[in-house]
């Protein structure tokens, strides 16, 4: 029962701390990072209210530093996933039927929860597990993850407040109702926002989700999923499991219920899941909804009234910040030839500088990429430019190379 | 950094996801044939930017590349997009554009239902228009 129409306002966006020196906020984040790296957690797949652990334990490490084990995740099969769809269908009633501003309500104190007390816990585990300097942590894991979060209670109460007209002698009104089945959310490594961001939009809307997150962000997945849990979030609204790929999409993409994917990944991995939804149309109660982030090859294009300052500073930063990690990440660069001997001196005096090594080291600008298949992948595109480099192409400088080896072997 | 003479240079058209940057050289004075270049090097339509000073070559950059990315920016790299300020995604081969973190992705998760309630519903089926020839 609803007593008022309440309202939501647009919410500021969380300021960004700086973890300057000296700040409260570097010496209780390195607290945090000594106390995660003294435990290891037996981390459980969340299966309506059971935490389950099965006998595949999966050891995590930080990509920096593979020899450290963070603790270790709990590697389901088949049978959980369809355990995980059954605890979301079973949810789904009463989850619908719950009051906007009870459902609002939980997800923004877990945007409270994590701009306060476990702030420096997402971020440790971001760090981490997935190898972030700490800004690029706080961009990611706090500010843009509790953005989300109030930015989306806010756009979904305006959702709800559109209404059409009535003529009279009559009274039209929408309902904006959650789809009926579940939801799959499959998220990726690289933001731990994205991973808390596609599971918690669609459940806000009254959905039921199963949420299968990238194998190296588990460790980051489990701490957002006990601020969830903390902030109210009820048992089967959200189930995040560690199961690979085709097996999920075999068992949810052939499911009656499967309502939508919300996913962010590759564009293979993508084309895949349509195609499999495709073949199976005829097997759903609704047409599913396919939403996705894929891929991305950015560019600049600098124009030869630009400052060469500026063109390197955005390719240092857009190119390199997160090890170019991001699916915004600037990887081809098109220089006008009046400014490039002074934008290439730039970058290559840049590249030079950037200080590389463990996320703990705060000095750091660069740590590692995610594992070493992705390290595997890129440095066959670094060795195949240099063989062609006394044909056709170039290499500016070979300084890069060495860096991302020495990332990836620590 | 890979300085390509080619600019469909594998490196300047497949995704990487790692620290690598490809940088091609074209002549200054080629600006508007580039941003042809950069519209049909890749089956990717997220992100980029245009760096200038001169306004004329950001009008012509934004109008060129309307359809190259969903995230465009001007003077600025091409990363780093803030919830309620820049709602992020692209079209082409890099998803569907629903832009996460904004309103137009949460319609996606919604299926209203349209309700109609007449208060004094008719109770003979001829209009008005029946009374004549």
């Amino acid at each position: 029962m609803q007593y008022g129409n309440f309202s939501y306002p647009l919410p500021a966006n969380e300021p960004v701390l700086s973890y300057g020196p000296g700040s409260a906020e570097k010496k209780r984040l390195k607290e945090v990072l000594s106390e995660l790296k003294s435990q290891q957690p037996d981390i459980p797949m969340y299966i309506g209210s059971k935490e389950v652990r099965t006998k595949r334990k999966v050891a995590i490490h930080p990509p920096h530093e593979r020899k450290h084990v963070l603790g270790y995740f709990n590697a389901g099969d088949e049978k959980h996933v369809q355990q995980a769809i059954e605890a979301a269908l079973a949810a789904r009633e009463s989850w619908s039927a719950l009051s906007w501003e009870n459902r609002a309500g939980i997800f923004l104190k877990a945007a409270d929860l994590l701009a306060t007390k476990y702030r420096p816990y997402l971020n440790g585990t971001t760090m981490l597990g997935q190898s972030k300097n700490a800004f690029q942590a706080e961009i990611d894991a706090a500010c843009e993850l509790i953005d989300f979060l109030r930015f989306n209670v806010h756009f979904l109460s305006e959702i709800y407040s559109q209404q059409p007209v009535s003529g009279p002698g009559m009274h039209n009104r929408l309902e904006y109702r959650p789809l009926e089945g579940f939801i799959l959310a499959v998220t990726p490594f690289n933001f731990t926002a994205i991973g808390g961001n596609l599971p918690t939009s669609a459940a806000m809307c009254g959905n039921v989700v199963v949420w299968k997150c990238a194998n190296t962000q588990v460790y980051s997945a489990n701490m957002f999923m006990q601020i969830l849990k903390e902030a109210g979030i009820p048992d089967g609204v959200i189930n995040l499991i560690y199961v690979d790929g085709p097996t999920i999409g075999r068992v949810c993409f052939n499911h009656r219920d499967f309502a939508g994917v919300h996913f962010t990944g590759s564009t293979g991995v993508f084309n895949n899941m349509w195609e499999t939804i495709g073949k199976n149309m005829g097997n759903y109660r609704s047409y599913p909804r396919i939403v996705g982030e894929t891929g991305g090859k950015d560019f600049v294009i600098a124009h030869r009234s630009a400052d060469p300052d500026v063109v390197a500073t955005a390719l240092l930063r857009g190119a390199f910040e997160f090890q170019g990690q991001k699916c915004s990440a600037a990887s081809r660069a098109y220089i006008p030839s009046n400014i490039a001997e002074a934008v290439k001196k730039k970058l290559v005096e840049g590249v030079k500088s950037f200080k590389m090594g463990t996320v703990e080291d705060f000095t750091n600008f660069v740590n590692a990429v995610i594992d070493e298949k992705s390290f595997d992948k890129i440095s066959e595109y670094i060795s195949a430019a240099k063989k062609t480099r006394k044909r056709k192409y170039g290499l500016v400088e070979n300084v890069i190379k060495k860096k991302v080896i020495l990332s990836s072997l620590q | 950094m890979i300085e390509a003479k080619d600019p469909k240079y594998v490196t300047m058209c497949e995704e990487i996801f790692g620290p690598v940057l490809t940088v091609y050289v074209y002549p200054a004075g080629s600006f508007e044939k580039t941003l042809e270049l950069v519209d049909n090097t890749s089956p990717y339509a997220l992100t980029g930017s245009v760096i200038a000073t001169d306004r004329s070559a950001v009008e012509l950059a934004t109008n060129k590349l309307r359809n190259a990315a969903g995230n465009f920016y001007i003077n600025d790299k091409p990363t780093g997009a803030v919830v309620g300020q820049q709602p992020f995604g692209g079209a082409r081969g890099s998803g569907t554009n629903d832009k996460a973190g904004s309103i137009l992705n949460l319609y996606r998760w919604l299926s209203p239902r349209t309700i109609k309630e007449t208060f004094n519903p008719p109770v003979d089926y001829k209009y008005p228009f029946m009374q004549e020839k």
